[in-house]
């Protein structure tokens, strides 16, 4: 089985180089990137995996960020020119983490009815600046507990990993594919990702406005709160109010709302090596118990996918599918031919 | 009312005195079961109840595990042949907990107009073997807060059934329900557990391992289900012990869960098989009701025990939803085709 990670990153210098390292060594084969304007020395790592006959890299000069094309055309790529039999769709932040084996090994076990797999988001929270991100950042938001404000960066998610298609589509932030034939598996989610999205103001500052002049004005309510907080000069304080230190930390393991979780750093501490990262320590990911996956399943839980709400929505679209195919004429033509038959034999 | 259990078993003998036991005293009249090949002492086992009168035993030579066949013949000779009211259909691995009194008790007030009763599936986990019987070792069952929906898992939250007794009846494979049946099902309420000791050695985990991937790649046209496949390639890359252990909870693990919920100590099993223990020369270890005092009667669970598990039922209907969820999208796909 062949596993491509597609990868859109723009000046991601402080996160890119274990992201890549720490994906070559969980199961994927090979990377497809876009380097979307990257100034800060982003290019020159990817240019290196390139080199290393890891990576395959596009550049995009174009000021405008146009996400969802550009993940279609990475998935389609890895696909059609590197024969991908799973695709997963990332940013330079993120990091997949398989339940159990590698990722290959969870992806094999996938029925062969289902095109989709979901990953399941784990927010790590942003923490007081100073050293290498992943030896800071063992905090994340708990998933048993999700924060549904509409304006916040830590809502529940999920993003999309599917089967390689020439022809796929994905959506903006890669969340779901558009107007697929792959099945998506429900319920279950054997792949985390760690997101990383806020790391240090420098990172911050920069990423925002990068965003500002990739995405113009206004975006969702989070982004048009960072961005009204850099118009009013004011946006040191609402980094610092994201941020949450140690007291905030005890508070929110008292709580209940956060969790410590280690993983990334452990595994990065294994792969390091002078500086860099080695390529072929082949990191292998503990099978979780019963009571990791007990515990796993109430996470799950929160996200709400299988109410009753959203399976009454989801039949109510697909009734009217069903009445308009029921309503044309070649179905009303075959139903009338089929009366006509029984009439005659019902004579004869 | 008579109630028949019918039980299918190859080389269980580690579990299946106990089986046959429990249930004669849990308020089951008579065994009807198969014995598929077994060559542990199974056979011998079995025997031994048959030549008190209260089992009746089926040879089965063939291979390939027709688990629905077997357990059909056996379902529909209760009914016509051994005057059964209702039928338990049971593995050799699992104990039929009637919540208050016996079996009987539970069964007996099933309004008339329903004719399945869903029992909840409740997995102990495996915990270290030192060699100890089974029911004295594995004293911890899984609790699930939200239901666990891997397909590769054997803790998905499923139900298994009991019926009344019908000369015509067709029980579907692995005894969860009934094919094309006329009975009503009564799914709200769950009056029977089914306590299920799937993982109980290494020794007895590859044999299953084995049998049931030999059957499903030599002799069953459906692919197994996830959990089979998966023993059964790592019994054939020599990682069965590998396998084993990593489905076994450690201390720490058991610890852990014990805390959080997600476990609980259930000794229940381990008690009963206590009280039931003879020292007898008959080739069982445990007494007929004939052979005790009085009766066994199971206790009756308190209203605090309902209200908890109701909390613990409901994982059923969630992991429902789910299953509802994904034949919604395998019907989507067949209307986007004609689409």
């Amino acid at each position: 089985m062949k596993l491509v990670m597609t990868l859109r990153a723009r000046d991601e210098a402080d996160v890119v180089d274990p992201q890549i390292a720490f994906h070559l060594n969980a199961g994927v084969d090979f990377i497809v990137a876009t380097d979307h304007r990257s100034q800060d020395g982003t290019t020159e790592i990817l240019e290196a995996y390139a080199a290393q006959g890891h990576l395959h890299l596009i550049r995009e000069e174009e000021e405008e960020m146009r996400e969802g094309e550009w993940a279609s055309r990475m998935a389609r790529i890895a696909a059609a020119e590197f024969g991908a039999d799973w695709v997963i769709n990332a940013d330079a932040d993120e990091f997949w983490w398989p339940r159990g084996g590698s990722l290959k090994e969870v992806l094999a076990s996938v029925p062969e009815r289902y095109g989709v797999v979901r990953a399941l988001l784990r927010q790590f929270v942003p923490r007081p600046n100073g050293d290498f991100f992943a030896e800071r950042m063992t905090v994340r938001v708990s998933g048993s507990a999700p924060i549904n404000d509409p304006t916040s960066l830590f809502r529940p998610n999920l993003k999309a990993i599917h089967r390689g298609d020439s022809a796929v589509s994905l959506s903006a932030g890669g969340h779901t594919l558009l107007d697929s034939r792959l099945v998506p598996m429900r319920g279950w989610y054997p792949v985390e990702f760690f997101h990383f999205p806020l790391r240090s103001f420098e990172q911050f500052d920069r990423k925002y406005a990068n965003l500002r002049a990739a995405l113009g004005k206004s975006r969702n309510a989070y982004y048009d709160d960072v961005q009204r907080a850099r118009e009013a000069g004011r946006l040191g304080e609402f980094y610092d109010s994201l941020t949450i230190d140690d007291d905030a930390v005890e508070q929110g393991l008292g709580d209940g709302s956060l969790v410590v979780d280690t993983r990334l750093r452990d595994a990065l501490r294994a792969i390091r090596s002078d500086g860099g990262f080695v390529l072929d320590a082949g990191l292998s990911f503990p099978q979780p118990t019963v009571v990791d996956e007990a515990a796993y399943a109430v996470d799950v839980a929160a996200l709400g996918e299988a109410d009753i709400i959203r399976l009454q929505r989801r039949l109510d679209e697909l009734e009217p599918r069903l009445l308009a195919l029921e309503r044309e004429p070649s179905v009303r033509a075959l139903r009338k031919l089929r009366r006509a038959a029984r009439t005659l034999r019902r004579r004869a | 009312m008579r109630l028949v259990l019918t039980v299918l078993a190859r080389d269980e003998a580690d579990v299946i005195d106990a089986q046959v036991a429990f249930h004669l005293n849990a308020g089951v009249d008579f065994v009807i079961a198969t014995d598929n090949n077994s060559r542990d002492g199974t056979t011998e086992i079995l025997e031994s109840y048959a030549r008190e009168g209260c089992l009746q035993l089926i040879r089965e030579p063939s291979e390939g595990l027709r688990q629905g066949e077997w357990v059909t013949r056996m379902a529909r000779l209760a009914a016509a042949e051994f005057g059964a009211d209702w039928v338990i259909n049971s593995d050799a691995d699992e104990f039929w907990w009637p919540r208050g009194g016996s079996l009987k008790d539970v069964l007996a007030p099933i309004p008339k107009r329903y004719g399945v009763v869903h029992a909840f599936w409740r997995s102990f986990v495996p915990l270290p073997d030192d060699g100890a019987f089974f029911a004295e070792r594995m004293t911890v069952r899984l609790s699930q807060r939200a239901p666990i929906n891997d397909p590769t898992s054997f803790y998905r939250p499923v139900t298994k059934v009991a019926h009344r007794a019908d000369p015509q009846v067709v029980v579907g494979r692995g005894n969860h329900g009934l094919i094309d049946s006329a009975f009503v099902p009564l799914t709200t309420w769950h009056p029977i557990e089914v306590l299920h000791f799937p993982l109980r050695s290494r020794a007895q985990w590859r044999r299953k391992v084995e049998l049931q991937g030999e059957a499903f790649t030599k002799h069953i046209e459906r692919a197994g289900t996830g959990y089979h496949l998966k023993g059964y390639s790592a019994l054939r890359s020599g990682e069965i012990e590998e396998q084993h252990d990593a489905l076994a909870i450690d201390d720490e693990a058991a610890d852990r869960g014990l805390a959080d919920g997600a476990l609980v100590l259930d000794t229940r099993l381990r008690d009963v098989l206590r009280e039931l223990r003879t020292d007898s020369a008959t080739g069982r270890s445990f007494a007929l009701p004939s052979e005790l005092p009085r009766p066994l009667t199971l206790p009756k669970p308190t209203s605090t025990d309902e209200g908890a598990y109701a909390g613990e039922a409901a994982v059923l209907s969630e992991a429902d939803a789910v299953r509802v969820q994904r034949r919604l999208d395998a019907f989507e796909q067949r209307l986007l085709a004609l689409e």
